[in-house]
């Protein structure tokens, strides 16, 4: 094995070092009964020879060039889902550096000496993410856009003075963000009531007062926009929240900030979201990044790890992780939450990316983003394809009715083009039976868009 | 002394990534328009997010720079205990970017994804082969998140057993994890304290259980355990836990010890966590990401997140199951992470995996027979792919502690194990060197270990190392009693 060095000489080296006949003494400790049983094949599927060896690397290409080719990747199929996750262009520069050995094969900088090059990242990935909500503080990455969204509710819950730990969500919010939230709150009594959604999609105001009413939440969770693309109005909500209420808001497409006014000057308490787009593929869902921010009077309850600045013995400028007396390893039984470690790679694709992408970049992706919807959306509603939600405003995603969807879903893949997600798979109600979601990318020119539009708007 | 493998190389000073920043520098483009521009109609943004305005050079000397002042396993040995920083194979790396594995969206119809569906249930059967165990859930993208899945799975279980249970065993050698992952879930932890060796004894289980009798929904034990040392009696304490309907919980965090030594589910182990960071080499990058996949006895199978895939005529589908304990994450959890760990396991194939455990201790006990010469063994058992020492013998003699003899090594060009933990030995270094560090660097690092001993034996202290660091000792307390935690909480 070319990762395995020891020689027969060396393990003979070591055996006699150790004052041992074979390598087998050193298993004493386990009961025959287990060690006999322990032997395991693994099944390498067509390229296995029975010999129990592992394949070369060239085998291996073969193998999963062959797996690759059975799925329905982006530079193969034009399409157009979205839905939290989404396509994006990825920069050169951002897989070269990420590949430089010294950022993929350290540790969690726990010996700030030898990682101020993680840490130093860190602290502008924070930076970074600080000024694209809009939010004082943010903390150094979560997994992912709908598990930071169930620490926030968690977190929420830890603030409350209330022994009922009530929590609203929007019934607009992704079916997987409210799934995970859901699951996460398995430690608790209470599950998440949903608010429902207006004819434009967006939060139905009467709704909300009468469920705090009658609910006391100590949180609300809405998202920025909501999973049919409609931006919410942030503001009017806080101020129909009492006062003990947090307002989290959960933004799943960040490059929606570039265009409309961060939470963080909305009135929202904790901003969480998923920024994978920036710099990562959309890889079949993950490994992605969650991000996490809040108010600087909430900063010792908030999950994750977190670095700051600091000077060193030789006064000079450096970076560490700190606040580490929230956490699981000092904490155990009683942090404010078991992850122990943040989503670092990931983290550093995004600063690479947001960095590079710089400030006017970053203006531009979201106008793309959004002219490209709006054209597309006129173009399907000019030939009969109608949004389900009259009057939404929509940034670069919205659900819209498809006569005959199956027959026309399955023309469109004939095609070499994936039109969107059908959402009758997470709605039952019969309103959702012809709905799909389509979402744009800045991927797509307009001869892509015009091309779903005739697939779509014919039988 | 012997010769340091750090130098004085050229290292070069960095400002953050917004000290490059030109007003009006264009960086990387998007396409052109194709389509009429259109703008926000409503909730129009003021003032744009200030991200730096740099260059493509700027971006690659700004994060190449940063890169040169960290330390990683394609530098040097990094025997951090527990954690298993193997060399990671750069043919995962390849592998993961192929378009056809990378740029996939998770929404695509299973007729269409059958190559990922295929990647994610070969993995489960693989990871299945060297449990034993019957069934695996991918999707925990940690093994923290590995750990809230499993015991969620016990819960919904006794849940469906009419059985409302309140309390998780946990041995005081337990990684923090373990009890932060039962508040989450719900439960109240209880203490075990381990015995003599580190291990869990029988007697305390069963005093824990005669206590607290059928309220005790699981014990959660690592195995081998954070000694390093395998826990021998684990098949008669598995038999105390059924007798009573309770679930014994592994944290699989030391997979890399006993692959093709001895199988979880022989054990009587119920349930388990994989770390594919550490068993399965993919990288750690700076702390993630990782995966913490969940591996099951049949009867808590129903209860595993959905979705399933599954493999029915001939063709790769996704289930739902009408108990499961729901999503654990979106997706199907760190696919990307799959890929290089399925990449690593058909490299090996099953012969190979067996030499990667039988190899990791062999270089553990070489390393804790060299290393006893001048260094107190925490415990005298025989060690599996870690061992733990002491800074008994420095601190009693001449005031040096586990700290100063950590921070010491980082001159001679290693990482530090890692130390305080496990909580029960005071003064703890764990150290785990892995299958892929070769005897002359063993020796290198045993070298260094008793030099530093031998030059404590001398009088030195050690209270300035590191000395040839770019950055000397941080000033943690002030960081945390003033945090400056974004650019913009600098003091103007």
């Amino acid at each position: 094995m070319p990762s395995i060095p020891m020689t027969e000489n060396e393990e003979r080296r070591v055996l006699k070092t150790l004052g041992l006949q074979s390598t087998e003494d050193l298993f004493v400790s386990v009961p025959p009964k287990i060690r006999d049983a322990a032997d395991f094949k693994i099944d390498l599927g067509e390229m296995d020879d029975h010999t129990g060896r592992g394949l070369t690397e060239h085998e291996l290409r073969l193998y999963f060039h062959k797996l690759a080719d059975k799925n329905a990747y982006a530079g193969k199929y034009t399409h157009f889902l979205g839905g939290g996750i989404y396509d994006n262009i990825v920069p050169a520069i951002v897989n070269q550096l990420t590949l430089r050995g010294e950022f993929l094969t350290c540790y969690t900088p726990y010996q700030p000496e030898i990682s101020q090059g993680t840490l130093q990242y860190i602290f502008e990935f924070q930076t970074l993410i600080c000024r694209l909500t809009g939010m004082p503080i943010a903390n150094a990455s979560m997994y992912d856009g709908p598990t930071a969204t169930a620490e926030a509710v968690l977190m929420a819950q830890r603030l409350s003075a209330k022994k009922e730990e009530s929590v609203l969500i929007a019934g607009s919010l992704s079916p997987e963000y409210k799934g995970i939230i859901q699951t996460f709150l398995c430690g608790h009594s209470k599950m998440p009531v949903e608010i429902p959604w207006k004819a434009d999609s967006t939060l139905d105001f009467d709704a909300l007062a009468s469920l705090t009413t009658e609910h006391k939440p100590c949180a609300v969770v809405v998202s920025y926009p909501n999973y049919f693309g409609s931006l919410e109005d942030l503001k009017v909500i806080k101020q129909k929240l009492p006062a003990d209420c947090l307002l989290i808001v959960a933004v799943p497409d960040p490059s929606v900030l570039a265009l409309y006014e961060p939470p963080g000057l909305l009135g929202a308490d904790i901003v969480t979201g998923e920024g994978h787009q920036f710099g990562t593929p959309m890889l079949f869902g993950g490994p992605h990044v969650g991000f996490f921010c809040t108010r600087k009077e909430y900063l010792r309850q908030m999950p994750g790890r977190v670095c700051g600045e600091t000077t060193d013995s030789r006064g000079q400028r450096a970076y560490t992780l700190t606040l580490s007396t929230r956490e699981q390893h000092i904490r155990r039984e009683k942090a404010t939450s078991n992850i122990c470690t943040n989503q670092g790679l990931i983290a550093l694709r995004t600063t690479i990316y947001l960095s590079f992408l710089g400030k006017s970049g970053f203006l531009k992706l979201g106008e793309t983003n959004q002219s490209l919807y709006d054209y597309l959306a006129d173009a399907l509603e000019h030939k009969g394809v109608i949004p389900q939600f009259k009057n939404a405003l929509c940034y670069r995603e919205g659900v819209f009715k498809v006569p005959n969807l199956t027959q026309r879903f399955k023309k469109a893949v004939a095609l070499n083009m994936i039109p969107g997600i059908p959402l009758s798979k997470y709605f039952k109600e019969k309103e959702f039976n012809d709905s799909l979601l389509i979402t744009v990318n800045p991927k797509h020119t307009k001869r892509d868009l015009d091309k779903l539009v005739e697939v779509l708007s014919h039988d | 002394m012997i010769e340091q493998k750090s130098t004085q190389g050229l290292s070069l000073r960095e400002g953050t990534i917004f000290d490059r920043s030109e007003k009006g520098r264009i960086g990387f483009e998007i396409p052109p328009l194709t389509v009429p521009r259109s703008h926000a109609k409503k909730f129009a943004r003021e003032n744009p997010a200030e991200f730096p305005e740099v260059s493509e050079l700027d971006v690659i000397r700004h994060f190449t720079r940063l890169s040169s002042w960290n330390y990683a396993i394609d530098l040097g040995t990094f025997p951090l205990g527990s954690c298993t920083m193997k060399y990671n194979p750069r043919i995962n790396e390849e592998i993961a970017a192929i378009p056809g594995l990378a740029d996939i969206h998770p929404e695509l119809p299973p007729e269409l994804c059958q190559g990922a569906l295929e990647v994610m249930y070969r993995l489960e059967k693989a990871l299945c082969a060297v449990s034993g165990l019957d069934e695996v859930s991918l999707q925990p993208a940690a093994g923290a998140v590995g750990e809230f899945t499993g015991l969620s799975v016990i819960k919904r279980f006794h849940e469906k057993h009419g059985s409302n249970r309140k309390y998780v065993l946990i041995p005081d050698s337990a990684h923090g994890t373990n009890p932060a992952s039962c508040s989450l879930v719900g439960y109240e932890t209880i203490t075990l304290k381990s015995g003599e060796n580190g291990n869990v004894s029988p007697d305390a289980v069963k005093e824990a259980l005669d206590k607290y009798g059928r309220e005790v929904a699981a014990l959660m034990m690592t195995n081998p355990n954070t000694l390093g040392l395998f826990e021998s009696n684990i098949s008669e304490i598995a038999d105390l836990l059924h007798g009573i309907g309770a679930q014994l919980y592994m944290d699989g965090a030391n997979m890399n010890a006993i692959m093709g030594i001895a199988k979880p589910k022989d054990m009587g182990v119920d349930v388990m966590q994989y770390n594919l960071h550490k068993t399965f080499s993919t990288p750690h990058g700076g702390g993630g990401p990782g995966a913490g996949p969940v591996a099951v006895r049949q009867h808590l199978a129903p209860y595993l997140p959905n979705p399933r895939v599954k493999f029915v005529d001939g063709k790769y589908i996704l289930e739902n199951l009408n108990d499961s304990i729901g999503r654990v994450k979106s997706g199907y959890g760190n696919f990307g992470v799959m890929v290089r760990a399925l990449t690593y396991i058909f490299h090996h194939g099953s012969n190979g995996l067996k030499q990667v455990s039988r190899k990791a201790v062999l270089n553990a006990n070489y390393i804790k027979k060299r290393l006893s010469e001048k260094y107190e063994v925490a415990r005298n058992a025989p060690s599996f792919h870690e061992s733990v020492f002491t800074d008994a013998r420095q601190q009693k003699e001449f005031g040096v502690k586990t700290l100063q003899i950590a921070k010491a090594l980082i001159d001679y060009g290693f990482h530090p194990p890692t130390v305080y933990f496990p909580l029960v030995v005071p003064g703890a270094m764990l150290i785990e060197p892995t299958e892929t560090e070769s005897l002359r660097e063993l020796d290198e690092l045993v070298d260094a270990f008793l030099d530093i001993a031998a030059r404590i034996e001398k009088g030195e202290k050690f209270d300035n190392a590191p000395t040839k660091t770019i950055i000397g000792k941080v000033d943690e307390v002030g960081a945390a009693r003033k945090p400056i935690l974004s650019l913009d909480d600098r003091a103007h």
